[in-house]
């Protein structure tokens, strides 16, 4: 059975290639707030809407399918996918205000977020773009964690400890503090769990994030991977 | 004391880093980011010339974590966290990163 990346002229290492065939599968799966017809649409939006904006992804197939959805959850999609460093509170405020729910608008970057992540890592070795599985059926769980509150990001956030209850268990574990990029998303903790697993994998666990000598190859040292790390981000106007 | 790194590479590739290579790195970066599918195949043969196949893996990998981490920090309006802001102060203002959009969710402006 051939796996995401055995076509790869350059060796994948297994547990990056796990979470990658994890997070295709999720785009295709019910959500909490979309089913998987949209969530899958979703995804093929901001593909091609990268694609027009004349991004070459290998192998590009198009694969929107006309699943109806709100104009607001198009608008986000396309930003996301192409302009999220232009994004202010007001675009924020305007989405919400305009038939799309906090939770929904944290699902769609998620989505979003995880497939750009997906295709840069393709694109950039070389590969052709991984198609979307067949969308799931089943119905949004439309659950909302109860503790979520608007803390250090325009959308609430489970808070850590204590006063994040059952909530900041289930998703935080016992840990005290979480990086605010982590609990952005937590307002829908599937999405948070998924893109936890992939900063995880692709950058540096947590265990290791003041290790300054960790490294996953020996010839890609810690300064190196900081490097393409603060580069990508001056690139894409990320202050965080 | 460890190694002192040159951060203005990050937004001026043209910049001596210090790290080993640092420009075929940064190079690489803004060929994943843009449009020219030709110039990044190159970059990508001088990376895996440089830093071998895992070393490739691995900087294919970072950038599209933070192509990802990037879009969620931004659409979800995140500040940063109190104990950086005064960390990176020093050097925020020179890069010019204090302008960017997303800087007013931590700064305000």
């Amino acid at each position: 059975m051939s796996s995401l990346y055995s076509h790869s002229v350059v060796p994948v290492r297994a547990d990056l290639e796990t979470v990658h065939e994890t997070a295709m599968s999720s785009f295709s799966d019910t959500g909490t707030w979309f089913n998987g017809s949209e969530r899958k649409e979703i995804v093929a939006s901001a593909r091609r809407v990268r694609h027009r904006e004349g991004l070459e992804l290998t192998g590009f197939v198009d694969e929107v399918a006309d699943i109806p959805l709100p104009s607001a959850v198009i608008e986000l999609t396309q930003r996301v996918a192409c302009d999220a460093g232009k994004i202010g509170k007001d675009f924020y405020e305007k989405m919400i205000s305009e038939a799309l729910s906090a939770e929904q608008y944290v699902e769609v970057v998620g989505l979003v977020g995880r497939a750009v992540a997906i295709d840069t890592f393709c694109r950039a070795l070389g590969l052709p773009m991984n198609a979307l599985d067949v969308s799931r059926p089943g119905e949004p769980s439309s659950m909302r964690p109860k503790t979520a509150t608007v803390q250090h990001a325009w959308v609430p956030t489970i808070p850590t400890g204590k006063q994040g209850g059952t909530d900041a268990a289930a998703l935080y574990g016992d840990a005290d503090f979480v990086a605010n990029i982590f609990s952005a998303l937590s307002l829908v903790p599937k999405e948070a769990s998924l893109v936890m697993q992939m900063g995880q994998v692709q950058y540096v666990g947590a265990d290791d994030f003041m290790n300054f000598e960790f490294r996953r190859s020996e010839q890609f040292s810690r300064a190196q991977l900081e490097l393409v790390a603060a580069r990508i981000s001056a690139l894409n106007n990320c202050f965080y | 004391m460890g190694k002192v790194f040159n951060l203005g590479g990050v937004v001026d590739p043209k910049t001596e880093t210090e790290v080993e290579h640092g420009k075929a790195l940064l190079a690489y970066a803004d060929a994943i980011y843009e449009n020219d599918s030709i110039a990044l195949t190159n970059k990508r043969e001088q990376v895996l010339k440089a830093i071998g196949p895992s070393g490739l893996v691995e900087a294919a990998a970072t950038a599209a974590n933070f192509s990802m981490l990037d879009r969620i920090a931004n659409a979800a309006g995140i500040e940063i966290e109190a104990m950086v802001v005064g960390q990176t102060e020093d050097f925020r203002a020179d890069l010019g990163i204090n302008d960017y959009v997303s800087a007013a969710n931590t700064l305000g402006n």
